[in-house]
């Protein structure tokens, strides 16, 4: 698949997983590779730079496999960019396809 | 790769982040790799899923905003990049202003000049007399005063010389900022690399070094606007006044960062070399002082009551000992004052 389109989409649905519930960096990496297949190294970096942009928050919580893991929560600012970024996929989303079916119809 | 190799390849690299922040992260990427192997992967799998390692810390260090390519600078070098960059900014700006005037105001500032000439003039004549008098006076009353007055009136007279030289040189900055300069804008100073107290995660304050380039940059790239746009009003009044004469726009030099970094570096190893030859001075001043020292404290365990010069003389090696150290740092680059 494109790398474009993959480097794009990636923080659109790193932020709709964790809107669900709060995960942790192995889960979120799990569950975004079901989605879109994902280079696991770049999650982190994104991870890193959305929590520094104040729109995760983290948190330690203990767990019976070892020691403890951080957990990533979405704050509200960080509800409000996922919105929004989900309006602006749409949108794009809907005008590229419409334009693909008036001028190159399948 | 190994697990160690990888982690300890990110620590190496991730050196400029906040220990706890570079802690905090390769916990994570350890975490996820033990998972990844307790799902059944082999070490070398889990971390060949991560992709190239150079590219991944790139990544990492743009999440901080910071520059992959960034030499930290200490302040000296900062403040002398500036001195000496602000210094061709001015340069440029007069002879920018000098092509904008016509021939009547340079006339002007031309008598202008003149007379400041004549007003220096006066100044270092009335100098002048004055060192005369004073030398005569020097030379009549000190003891010796042939040998040791002149040489009093000649540390006076270079000091009077350098006040003399930087009245000077304000004088004639004053006159090309007041008579000389249209819309002069100096350069913004660079900003302080203090470290951020409300941002835990970083050590530096890149983001006020990235703008102060941005910022210099945007204002080269206006001045060379401005100066093009001059330059064609200029050229047209000129064919409007006469047919046919053409003349080429004056091409103004600017300067980039790596000539004012090359002068920085010249004047530094300038500094280093005269440092080294005071530094040969300072030793042998130290060794003889430590000679001498020794002797005389020999003198007064015989019973010799010279214990005044005694403590001169051990006050001056101890002097000369620790002006030894401070040159040696300066001129090798070790220690505290490095440059």
């Amino acid at each position: 698949m494109n790398a474009q389109f993959k480097k794009g989409v990636l923080e659109l649905v790193v932020l709709i997983s964790l809107a669900k519930n709060d995960m942790y960096g192995y889960e979120i990496v799990s569950e975004v590779s079901k989605i879109i297949e994902v280079n696991e190294g770049t999650i982190y970096p994104l991870l890193k730079r959305l929590t520094n942009e104040k729109y995760f928050e983290t948190y330690l919580r203990e767990s019976s496999e070892g020691p403890p893991r951080k957990y990533y929560h979405l704050t509200r600012s960080g509800k409000a960019y996922k919105d929004e970024l989900k309006e602006e996929w749409l949108t794009f989303n809907e005008s590229v396809t419409k334009f693909i079916m008036e001028c190159d119809s399948l | 790769m190994t697990k160690h190799e990888f982690l300890n390849l990110l620590e190496q690299r991730l050196i400029v982040l906040n220990d706890d922040e570079r802690a905090d992260l390769l916990n994570e990427y350890e975490q996820h790799i033990e998972m990844k192997m307790q799902s059944g992967l082999s070490e070398e799998e889990a971390i060949a899923d991560f992709g190239d390692p150079e590219e991944l810390i790139k990544e990492l260090l743009e999440a901080y905003h910071l520059n992959t390519d960034y030499q930290p600078q200490n302040r000296f070098a900062a403040n002398i990049t500036y001195g000496v960059k602000s210094c061709a900014h001015f340069l440029s700006s007069t002879f920018e202003s000098l092509c904008q005037q016509d021939k009547k105001s340079l006339f002007q500032s031309f008598l202008r000049l003149c007379g400041l000439g004549i007003f220096l003039g006066v100044l270092y004549t009335f100098g002048a007399l004055f060192c005369h008098m004073l030398h005569s006076f020097l030379v009549y009353t000190l003891p010796f005063g042939n040998s040791i007055g002149r040489a009093v009136y000649q540390l006076i007279e270079l000091c009077l010389y350098l006040i003399y030289m930087a009245f000077t040189i304000y004088l004639i900055i004053f006159f090309i900022k007041r008579y000389i300069l249209i819309d002069y804008k100096p350069l913004e100073q660079p900003a302080a690399c203090h470290y951020s107290s409300t941002e835990p995660a970083f050590n530096f304050d890149f983001d006020g070094a990235k703008n102060y380039a941005m910022g210099a940059r945007e204002q080269a790239g206006e001045t060379i606007a401005r100066m093009r746009m001059k330059a064609a009003q200029s050229k047209e009044m000129r064919l409007a006044e006469k047919d046919g004469s053409e003349k080429t726009p004056f091409r103004i030099p600017f300067p980039d960062i790596s000539l004012s970094a090359l002068c920085m570096k010249v004047v530094i190893w300038c500094c280093r070399f005269v440092g080294f030859f005071f530094l040969l001075f300072a030793v042998c001043s130290a060794l003889g002082l430590i000679a001498g020292t020794a002797t005389a404290f020999v003198f007064v365990v015989m019973g010799y009551s010279i214990i005044g010069p005694f403590l001169i003389v051990l006050g001056c090696t101890l002097l000369s000992i620790v002006v030894t150290a401070l040159l040696i740092q300066f001129v090798f680059g070790i220690g505290g004052a490095k440059i």
